[in-house]
């Protein structure tokens, strides 16, 4: 059982004691302490969700302007049978809140645009891209970076994943590994490929706020269903970015 | 000797990783155009007017190559190519 004088929220928190075994009394603070902004209640969103949830994130913010429609339901796993129809971001606080009652949860049921991207991160401590669309993840980029907060990527097709971690003014960001926007429609998916995806971000974000392991910076990680394979792509950043020029530079 | 390294659908026309002696002078476009031939895949990567598809992604030694030459960046022997889809979906 966990007990540690000084830390209210850690007393009798056996569900979090395999966790520290693994990250620490420390790390299992410092994930308490965070809050973690999830751009998306889809796919990548939910599973994202459901695990920082688990684990004790202190505050999660979720954003997200849709509703649930039936298509949703293979893969969106906050959202069940019932909820079609309703407002993904309900959906999610309903469930995230009975998988931990310890966890602040926010929801904004806004569209990501360049009015507001830099408003909506701009209290977080970390910023999980679970968006299904280029144009947002690149205003969450450019957002992140201007703030200096770090961005999980992860994106989906078919059987096919990527995930790569951001940190501002250290790292290739975004736009130096994907200057186009490759403006993808309806994709082909199913839940598994969100769920090692998103898994894999928030093994990245856990590493991230308890100094655990390496991250997956400056390397694009692919998944391949297909063919079960998981490679990697060395990426650089981009001198000339126009998202991240400049940014870590005194 | 270029390694050309191949991702998700790309690799089921090239294969995982592949090695490419250099003949004089290449660039980015040339590696491409004969690639594509032995494996059929000229519609996969180039266009009608022979230049690189806009979704296929192409890094030069981590660097895409919009940010150096495009299909005219030059290839110099120990080179790393990466081929990758764009993979947008949430």
């Amino acid at each position: 059982m966990l007990t540690r004088a000084g830390s209210e929220r850690l007393e009798g928190a056996e569900r979090y004691e395999r966790q520290i075994l693994l990250l620490g009394e420390d790390g299992q603070e410092r994930i308490r302490d965070v809050n973690v902004f999830i751009a998306g209640a889809g796919g990548l969103g939910s599973l994202s969700a459901i695990y920082l949830a688990a684990a004790g994130i202190g505050r999660i913010t979720i954003v997200d302007f849709d509703t649930i429609d039936p298509s949703n339901l293979n893969r969106q796993i906050l959202h069940w049978s019932d909820d079609v129809a309703r407002m993904k971001i309900d959906s999610a606080r309903e469930k995230l809140v009975k998988i931990n009652p310890d966890v602040e949860i926010e929801v904004i049921a806004e569209k990501i645009d360049e009015g507001n991207a830099s408003e909506l991160v701009g209290s977080s401590d970390l910023v999980v891209d679970a968006m299904d669309n280029f144009r947002a993840r690149y205003l969450l980029n450019k957002a992140a970076i201007a703030r200096n907060i770090p961005l999980f990527h992860g994106a989906v097709h078919g059987f096919v994943g990527q995930v790569t971690t951001v940190i501002p003014g250290e790292t290739a960001c975004l736009r130096c590994i994907f200057p186009d926007d490759p403006q993808e429609g309806v994709f082909p998916i199913i839940g598994a490929t969100c769920g090692v995806v998103a898994s894999i971000q928030v093994n990245e974000v856990l590493k991230y706020i308890s100094c655990t392991g390496t991250l997956a910076t400056n390397r694009l990680l692919f998944w391949n269903g297909a063919d079960a394979t998981m490679s990697e792509i060395r990426v650089e950043r981009d001198p000339g970015c126009v998202d991240c020029k400049g940014a870590g530079v005194n | 000797m270029i390694k050309v390294k191949a991702f998700a659908r790309f690799r089921e026309v090239f294969g995982k990783e592949l090695g490419v002696e250099l003949d004089g002078k290449t660039t980015v476009v040339d590696l491409l155009t004969g690639l594509c031939a032995p494996h059929d895949a000229h519609d996969i990567i180039l266009d009608e007017s022979g230049g690189i598809k806009k979704y296929v992604n192409i890094l030069v030694n981590g660097r895409h190559i919009q940010s150096l030459s495009g299909a005219q960046t030059e290839l110099a022997d120990g080179d790393e190519v990466a081929i990758f889809p764009p993979v947008a979906g949430g």
